[in-house]
């Protein structure tokens, strides 16, 4: 057999030296794919918890509490000769925040816990007043707007 | 200890090439192929047990490869070893030195003439030294049915040698 075996040796091929260069080539492609893989997973992973988290919080969150606000006087199409009275109460009792316009324009800001007694100096003849109220513990808010004259 | 790739690829990648090349008798492919089976080994490297010997387990994975390669490529058409023509391959048709085998180009288109079959289990056994229980395992194939095939092929070798009929791939 030691001479068939002699042969047989004589025709075995050798690879050529570019195989070394395609092997390390494809593995380097296989790596890139697995850490490709591990990363479009975590990626997957996030996005999902993210959304899932975003659902989650949007099911469960509190909704506001209806604001009534009642004005102590009839304050609307009143006439008042320069200032004008702004008697509200908001139920129910917590921390608002409120801004009064006048014509457009920013009358006054505050914050109250319920009740707003105040009043608007009123220099045109038609005035619009709107009243703008935010719940800052329950969140929700309310508008009101009016019109008072002046003669 | 773990296993390095680049030993087992150091090692192993002629008896590969060699096997390779000799299935499917043509260089370029045989180079894709090669680096497709080292690419298998290196994802299966883990999975090596120490139940066979390393260069088994290697030859068992190129094997596997090429028959499927075969397959997809509708080229796979083995004439399958027919059993009633053990006894007369069992024949020992005579050392192949008694052959012609001064030409080596002669030797290398006679064994290009032979059948897929014949081509691998020369190969196996008296290019890359694999035992006959070896050669049973790796061919999933009972060891008589190994010597057979072995003579048959050694018989087709001597045969186109000789000037006589070809099988063609």
């Amino acid at each position: 057999m030691g001479n068939e075996v002699e042969v047989f040796q004589r025709i075995r091929k050798s690879p050529p030296p570019q195989l070394d260069v395609k092997v390390k080539r494809g593995i380097r492609k296989l790596k890139f794919q697995r850490y490709a893989g591990i990363f479009s997973l975590v990626f997957v992973f996030a996005f999902t918890l993210g959304a899932s988290l975003r659902i989650f919080l949007s099911l469960n969150k509190e909704i506001p509490q209806i604001i009534t606000v009642t004005m102590r006087e009839n304050l609307k199409d009143k006439i008042y000769p320069g200032v004008a009275p702004l008697k509200v109460e908001v139920e129910p009792v917590s921390v608002y925040s409120y801004k009064v316009y006048l014509n457009g324009d920013v009358y006054r800001e505050g914050y109250t816990s319920g009740d707003i007694d105040d009043s608007i100096v009123i220099n045109d003849p038609v005035n619009y007043v709107n009243l703008e109220i935010v719940d800052l513990i329950n969140g929700g808010e309310k508008e009101l707007s009016w019109f008072v004259y002046n003669f | 200890m773990a296993i390095r790739f680049d030993d087992v690829y150091n090692e192993y990648k002629e008896m590969v090439f060699n096997y390779v090349f000799w299935r499917i008798n043509d260089y370029d492919e045989a180079v894709d192929l090669t680096q497709e089976i080292f690419i298998k080994i290196y994802k299966n490297l883990g999975k090596f047990k120490g139940e066979s010997s390393m260069k088994t387990w290697v030859m068992s994975i190129a094997i596997n490869h090429l028959n499927d390669f075969f397959r997809k490529k509708k080229k796979f058409n083995p004439v399958y070893f027919e059993e009633n023509s053990r006894e007369d391959d069992c024949d020992d048709p005579g050392p192949i030195e008694e052959m012609d085998l001064e030409d080596t180009i002669k030797v290398e288109r006679a064994l290009q003439k032979l059948k897929d079959w014949e081509r691998e289990i020369l190969t196996l056994y008296y290019m890359e030294g694999f035992q006959y229980e070896e050669i049973s395992k790796l061919l999933n194939i009972p060891l008589g049915t190994v010597k057979s095939r072995l003579n048959s092929a050694k018989k087709s070798l001597k045969k186109v040698l000789t000037g006589g009929v070809t099988h063609g791939k």
